[in-house]
C-alpha cells in the first residue's frame, strides 16, 4: 500500500533538493515536505530500537531530510511515521490551518533547539560503620544522618535543576523539560541565533559553577525545533 | 515486551529518537495513515527511556 510520508512543513519556496523525491506539496505560502513511499516499510511489528535496526535508520533518514531544510529554512517538523492518504489529504490540511502554520514558522524562524541535560555524579558511598556492636540508640542516630544527607542531595539537586532551567531559560525564546528519569533535568530551548552567544555563555557559568557539587551539564545541538511545534492539526476529508 | 528495547546506551542517539519520534507536530484524522508499527516504535521508546536511568544510576 502506498502512501505519502511527511517529514515537515515550510515556507513556499524552492528547494535545493538533490533527488525528486521527497517534493513540497503547496498552498497558499506553506508547503508540506512529503516522498511516496511503500506503508508497510514502517508497519514494523518487531520495532527493534538498536543502533544499526532498519527503524533506527528510517528515524535518522527523516531527521536527515528535515535537517537539509532546516539548514535554510524555518522548520516545523512532522512526528516521525507520518503518513498522508494522497495528495489532496496533505493539500486539504494546509489550507485548513494555513494561517496558524505560517505563523508558528514565522516564530521558529531564525532560531535554533539546544538540548541540556543536567546529572548528579555518583559519588563514592562512604564505608558505613559496622553496626554489629552498636547500641540501639547509636544506630538509629547513624540512620538518620545518612537519611538527612541523602534529603539534603535530593534538595540540592533539585535546587540546581531550576536554577540551570530558569537560568537559560532567560536567554531563549521558548523552553520546556522533559521528566526523564535518572537525570535533573532534560531540558530543550529554543534560541534566536544572535541569542546564542549569551545562551552558551550562561550555559558554561552555570557548568563551572556546579562541577563543584558534582553536578555534570551537558549540551546537544543544534536541532531543528522538534520540541516547539506544539502543533496537533486535525485534518479530515470532506 | 522485548528486552532490546532498553538496549542502547547511546544517549546521542536516544536524543534523536526522543525528538524524532515523540515530539514534532502532529495531525490526526483520516487524513493520515495510522500505522501500527510506528505505535510499538513510540512504545519501545517510552520502555528505553525509563530504562536509561539504571545505567546512569550505576557508579562510573
Amino acid at each position: 500500500m502506498n502512501g505519502l510520508c511527511a517529514y515537515l512543513i515550510t515556507r513556499d519556496h524552492h528547494l535545493e533538493l538533490p533527488t525528486p523525491e521527497p517534493y513540497l506539496i503547496t498552498h497558499g505560502d506553506v508547503g508540506i515536505l512529503v516522498a511516496e513511499t511503500d506503508v508497510d516499510r514502517f508497519a514494523l511489528a518487531e520495532a527493534e530500537l538498536t543502533p544499526d535496526s532498519p527503524v533506527v535508520s528510517l528515524i535518522r533518514q527523516h531527521d536527515a531530510v528535515v535537517r537539509a531544510v532546516f539548514a535554510t529554512e524555518p522548520v516545523l517538523p512532522l512526528r516521525f511515521g507520518t503518513m498522508f492518504t494522497d495528495r489532496r489529504a496533505a493539500e486539504q490540511l494546509l489550507s485548513e490551518h494555513h494561517d496558524a502554520l505560517r505563523e508558528r514558522l514565522a516564530e521558529v524562524a531564525d532560531h535554533r533547539e539546544w538540548g541540556v541535560r543536567v546529572t548528579a555524579r555518583v559519588s563514592e558511598p562512604p564505608i558505613p560503620p559496622s553496626t554489629q556492636n552498636m547500641s540501639g540508640t547509636n544506630y538509629l542516630l547513624l540512620r538518620q544522618r545518612q537519611l538527612t544527607a541523602a534529603d539534603q542531595a535530593r534538595r540540592e539537586h533539585a535546587v540546581a535543576a531550576a536554577t540551570v532551567h530558569l537560568g537559560l531559560a532567560e536567554h531563549a525564546s521558548d523552553s520546556t523539560r522533559r521528566d526523564r528519569p535518572g537525570l535533573l533535568l532534560d531540558g530543550a530551548y529554543l534560541v534566536r541565533k544572535t541569542n546564542e552567544p549569551a545562551f552558551h555563555a550562561a550555559l558554561d557559568r552555570l557548568a563551572t559553577e556546579l562541577d563543584a557539587q558534582g553536578i555534570t551539564i551537558e549540551r546537544t545541538g543544534p536541532w531543528p525545533p522538534y520540541s516547539f511545534t506544539h502543533l496537533e492539526l486535525a485534518g479530515a476529508h470532506a | 515486551m522485548p528486552e532490546h528495547a532498553v538496549s542502547l546506551s547511546d544517549t546521542g542517539l536516544v536524543d534523536l529518537l526522543d525528538r524524532v519520534v515523540r515530539q514534532g507536530a502532529v495531525i490526526n484524522g483520516d487524513v493520515i495513515i495510522t500505522l501500527a508499527g510506528v505505535d510499538l516504535i513510540r512504545l519501545n521508546l517510552r520502555l528505553l527511556l525509563r530504562g536509561i536511568s539504571d545505567s546512569w544510576e550505576v557508579p562510573r
